[in-house]
């Protein structure tokens, strides 16, 4: 898989998923995409965490060390207000519009 | 069967090992041993014979060799940013009618002052510097204080201080600081005024700096004592 496919959409999934699950962590968002696009897509450390970061930023995530088991974790979840909700709606949106087109493009393959 | 967990002293060791590879502040640093921990703990779910250092060595390959300066060189831009965010608050704030007139009020005084007598320019200009030093001496003292309490280490917050010091840096050698220097003549010359209002807004862009910094300074300080019990765990 390409790296730029996904650094492109990193955000989109990270928010995604993020809003789903409620409050995660670093290392269970790279489980969860693993698992659930079967090892078709990995994300590695050096993509994730400045995404994360500068989503907390933003204003768009707040994070929030908690201790798991004796070591600290850093929790993040989806700021509460309506900033953040919108956006997330307005990028499903356009994310579906977008992969709707993708589709179209390569649906047919007809190379002559 | 408990899944097996790391041990103090091998978090220990993971958490020196960020340390030595410059994941210079604690936030970030903490959050990767957490990650580097938990990724361990999954190999030892698939092979639970697997020692600690052969987990721990095949992690940090899977990093690659700039994985970790990789991170660590993209969260100093959001250290930057969160700099100037708080500048801009901090900004907006001073924009406000009661500063605003403030501002004005201050700036008809000096303006008054060296019209009727020239010679206090002069003392203006080293009242301006004397703030500017004290200021910056303080900030520094603090901020060497703060790591100290830190066994050297840093936060976000008192690393993003830096942005403060590059920039206050700049303005207060830049060229444009010129005319605020030791020429209490040219206050009566027509251009006066604007001299005058050019150089008390670089004025004000230093006191904005040092206020920013101020302020981060004291979140910072506010923030110790949490970070120091987070981080206990990691210390021998």
């Amino acid at each position: 898989m390409r790296k730029s496919y996904i650094k492109g959409f990193l955000e989109d999934i990270l928010l995604h998923l993020i809003a789903e699950e409620g409050e995660t962590y670093g290392y269970a968002l790279t489980r969860i995409v693993e698992e659930r696009t079967k090892g078709v897509i990995k994300l590695n450390e050096g993509a994730l965490y400045p995404v994360l970061h500068k989503l907390e930023e933003q204003g768009l995530l707040v994070a929030e060390f908690k201790s798991e088991g004796s070591r600290p974790r850093k929790y993040y979840r989806l700021a509460p207000g309506k900033q953040s909700e919108d956006y997330l709606t307005k990028m499903e949106e356009e994310l579906d519009t977008y992969l709707g087109a993708l589709q179209a493009i390569f649906k047919k393959p007809n190379y002559g | 069967m408990d899944k097996r967990k790391l041990k103090q002293e091998e978090l220990q060791e993971v958490y020196a090992f960020c340390k030595r590879k410059e994941i210079q502040y604690l936030e970030l640093r903490m959050e990767l041993v957490d990650h580097i921990a938990s990724r361990i703990e999954s190999h030892w779910e698939e092979d639970p014979n697997l020692t600690f250092k052969d987990a721990f060595h095949k992690v940090y390959k899977s990093f690659g060799i700039f994985g970790l300066s990789e991170v660590a060189e993209a969260h100093e831009k959001t250290v930057a940013k969160r700099f100037y965010q708080k500048a801009w608050l901090e900004f907006k704030s001073w924009l406000k009618p009661p500063k605003v007139m403030a501002f004005a009020l201050v700036l008809m005084l000096f303006l008054s002052l060296v019209y009727y007598y020239p010679p206090s320019s002069l003392a203006l200009v080293q009242l301006n510097y004397l703030v500017a030093i004290v200021g910056l001496i303080f900030m520094f003292w603090k901020k060497r204080s703060l790591a100290k309490s830190l066994d050297g280490d840093q936060s976000m917050l008192m690393g993003s201080v830096y942005q403060g010091g590059i920039i206050f840096y700049v303005v207060f050698m830049g060229p444009g600081f010129n005319v605020l220097k030791f020429d209490a003549s040219d206050y009566l010359h027509s251009t006066a005024i604007i001299h005058q209002a050019f150089a008390l807004s670089l004025t004000l862009i230093n006191v904005l700096l040092l206020v920013v910094v101020g302020r981060l300074l004291q979140t910072a300080e506010s923030q110790l004592d949490e970070l120091r019990q987070r981080i206990a765990v990691y210390s021998c």
